[in-house]
């Protein structure tokens, strides 16, 4: 990893959160948790790092997974590689992934796709002042959550995952086939 | 006969479920990680896990100083005993609630509760820190308020606002189902402030 002069603090910082989850090893079951009566998800309207604007509405008829994260949050970047998998798995097919960054500009979040390993080609939106994260039941980062075909909120998984878990990959190809 | 027998299952019954829901203590603690300089105090049971691990002084700086505090209120925020705070439900088919108010510490025969995100928030607002900083001073706090089902898990700051040094026992409480449980974590100590002390 290198850090520029500039973002000295920021590297420290993220130094710091990488070695402070280094014991996350312990093993959790990878679950999905159903949302009763599937609510309809809250609309938003939000630009990407490359300035282009994704509003859910307009994903009917795909299986969306919302993530709201940040650059600064373990959990967050230990599943990003995951999630990376999983929509490799099934990007062909009616899936869409929007990553939802809370509260950092576009250069933080491009800064840190940059130094990943693993290339990110999904959607990574930019909620700079809170306002969506804070229309979602959402308590800390990462959240996730599933979206229907119909556009309500399907399921919901608090903390990180391995997205490419083949539970996962099950339960969202059953949702595309519903 | 049968009326013995029953009150002898009635009392194994309330015996049980005093047994479920009195509290359970285990703490254990890591040996100092020398890597690091920092430590870790980890709690489990009950289908539940919960860690501890110390925040540097100069960590918590460069984390808030990264996103907008001033100097003076880093300073304060670095010294407030600041763990990182991971609790998870690995086992429970009940939604584990917690609300970070119902926890309390002891440290020198003294009852203290947490300092609470709103408390902070309220602060920041009569200094008139930045949006941006108070936004990510939120999401990076462990929250008040969560519930997890099986599977669910959060890590963020916890912040006890007490001096360097300072040994504290922290007793975490939640309610899975309709019984209440709390972990009791000994001997939990605040990082010392001064790098030559954490020898």
């Amino acid at each position: 990893m290198t850090c520029p002069r500039r973002i000295t603090w920021r590297c420290v910082a993220a130094i710091f959160f990488f070695l402070a989850s280094n014991t996350w090893s312990d093993e959790s079951p990878q679950t999905l948790v159903p949302v009763p009566n599937r609510p309809a998800a809250p609309d938003f309207n939000l630009p990407d790092v490359d300035g282009e604007q994704h509003r859910l509405s307009n994903y009917r008829g795909k299986v969306v997974a919302i993530n709201f994260w940040a650059t600064w949050c373990p959990p967050c970047l230990r599943e990003m590689p995951s999630m990376q998998r999983l929509w490799e798995k099934l990007k062909e097919k009616d899936f869409v992934i929007l990553a939802i960054d809370v509260g950092e500009d576009d250069e933080t979040v491009f800064r840190f796709t940059v130094a990943l390993d693993t290339p990110l080609e999904f959607p990574l939106l930019l909620d700079l002042e809170g306002k969506i994260v804070a229309q979602w039941p959402v308590l800390g980062l990462p959240t996730t959550f599933i979206i229907d075909k119909q556009g309500r909120v399907a399921y919901r998984a608090v903390g990180g995952r391995e997205w490419d878990h083949a539970d996962f990959s099950s339960v969202i190809s059953a949702m595309i086939n519903e | 006969m049968t009326t013995k027998i029953t009150w002898l299952s009635t009392y194994l019954i309330v015996c049980m479920t005093a047994i479920t829901s009195v509290s359970v203590a285990a703490d254990e603690l890591d040996p100092v990680n020398p890597a690091r300089g920092v430590r870790t105090w980890r709690w489990s049971g009950d289908g539940v896990s919960l860690r501890l691990t110390q925040l540097l002084p100069d960590q918590v700086r460069g984390f808030y100083q990264a996103r907008g505090f001033g100097a003076a209120e880093t300073e304060f925020i670095a010294g407030a005993c600041v763990f990182q705070t991971v609790m998870k439900n690995k086992t429970s088919n009940n939604p584990v609630a917690i609300n970070l108010a119902e926890w309390w510490i002891e440290t020198a025969g003294h009852k203290k509760q947490l300092k609470l995100e709103h408390q902070w928030q309220q602060q920041w607002e009569r200094l008139d820190v930045p949006q941006t900083a108070r936004l990510a001073f939120r999401w990076a706090l462990f929250p008040t308020v969560q519930s997890f089902a099986k599977g669910d898990w959060n890590m963020g700051m916890t912040m006890f606002a007490l001096p360097p040094s300072t040994v504290f026992d922290l007793h975490a409480n939640w309610r899975a189902g309709d019984q209440s449980h709390e972990a009791v974590m000994r001997n939990v100590e605040c990082v010392p402030g001064r790098v030559e002390d954490r020898s």
